[in-house]
């Protein structure tokens, strides 16, 4: 990169946040820190000014002119979850938020086997169901412990339709996405039950990823929502 | 909302991210003798030809500065008998993601003919944001230029 002809006065540098500077900044009452600062930033945002290195733009030709780095418009987007020792996928659009993990209390003379409890999402009550009791998921192996040493237990909050499902999952991998024509059908080996909930599997990376059918997933709840 | 602003001249503009599929970085453009002198040329986006036009000649009657904060937005356009299509915009300083109410926005006041793609405007403490339209950029007479109509769309 070519060095900028004009350097700002990097106040930053000579000034900064330090204790022990004979001159303090006054700006540091109301920012804090540098990194607040409006100089900072617009200091910043003069490395963009400066001219073309060599070579940039027939770099960027060869990028833009590959076909087939192309999102294509078919492609679907799905957040990936781990539930035992499984992962499962539901659509990007149907996630309202991830959340940690917190306790879920535990509803007394509630018949429906799906339903946890009630938790507390950002101060609303809302029906936390075991996506794991649905799907007939084994509790988890700890070897995964040491594949992701970032996992961490989270609350997935979806809206699927009409409701609000908060399912707590094993980790939450990060986003991927498909198209149709990748998907394979269900394994044979699955429950009847279970299989219409399956909207097929893909492999992403490493991992064989089960992609679930939102539409049945709420059918499902909703009829075994039975709150007396 | 968010909008996309570009500064020419000093002066702020916001283009709707709504509009924007996608901004790139700057290319070798193709260019095109005896274009109108606001076509800065053709560049290669994907595999498809895609017109570029040199929004600081249009607006300020020079040429985009060749920097790393001047970019190309691809923005796409519904041609009238045709199906959506896409347009390059050259764009001088657009560095910045601002999100504006929609609500917010006020008649500018002044009607130009000469220039229907100038759209309302925002105030805020550094001056004012005016909110440009790419479907007006291109006046019906350009349309026919850039996308003649046996093309048939893409």
């Amino acid at each position: 990169m070519k060095k900028e002809t004009e350097k700002p006065d990097d106040c930053w540098n000579k000034i900064g946040v330090w204790a022990y500077s004979s001159i303090r900044c006054e700006r540091l009452q109301e920012v804090i820190h540098c990194r607040n600062c409006e100089v900072f930033v617009a200091a910043g945002k003069q490395i963009f000014e400066q001219e073309l290195p060599p070579g940039y733009q027939q770099e960027n030709r060869a990028i833009l002119a590959d076909v087939d780095t192309v999102t294509d418009q078919d492609c679907v987007s799905i957040i990936v979850f781990r539930l035992g020792a499984e992962y499962f996928s539901l659509p990007a659009n149907v996630f309202e938020t991830v959340t940690e993990s917190r306790p879920v209390h535990r509803l007394p003379h509630v018949n429906s086997p799906y339903v946890k409890g009630v938790v507390n999402v950002s101060g609303k009550v809302c029906l936390c169901h075991s996506l794991m009791t649905v799907l007939a998921v084994d509790a988890c192996c700890d070897e995964y412990g040491e594949k992701e040493p970032h996992a961490y237990k989270r609350l997935i909050v979806v809206n699927l339709g009409e409701g609000r499902y908060v399912f707590p999952v094993d980790a939450v991998k990060g986003m991927a996405s498909y198209q149709p024509e990748q998907l394979k059908p269900a394994p044979a080996t699955i429950d009847d039950e279970i299989r219409p909930l399956i909207l097929g599997t893909f492999q992403d990376k490493n991992d064989r990823v089960v992609v679930l059918n939102t539409d049945e997933l709420h059918r499902m709840l909703h009829t075994t929502r039975t709150i007396p | 909302m968010l909008f996309l602003q570009f500064i020419i001249d000093k002066t702020r503009y916001v283009l709707a991210a709504g509009n924007i599929i996608e901004v790139v970085p700057l290319v070798p453009l193709q260019i095109q003798p005896n274009a109108p002198a606001y076509i800065a040329g053709l560049m290669n986006y994907r595999g498809k030809s895609l017109p570029v036009i040199d929004m600081g000649r249009l607006f300020a009657g020079h040429d985009t500065a060749l920097r790393l904060s001047s970019r190309i937005v691809v923005v796409k356009l519904s041609v009238p008998s045709q199906k959506v299509r896409h347009i390059g915009l050259l764009l001088e300083k657009a560095t910045e993601i601002l999100t504006l109410e929609e609500t917010e926005f006020a008649e500018s006041g002044l009607e130009n003919p000469q220039a229907p793609y100038l759209g309302k405007i925002i105030m805020d403490r550094q001056g004012m944001l005016q909110l440009i339209s790419p479907q007006n950029i291109l006046s019906a007479m350009d349309l026919e230029l850039l996308f003649p109509a046996s093309d048939g769309g893409q």
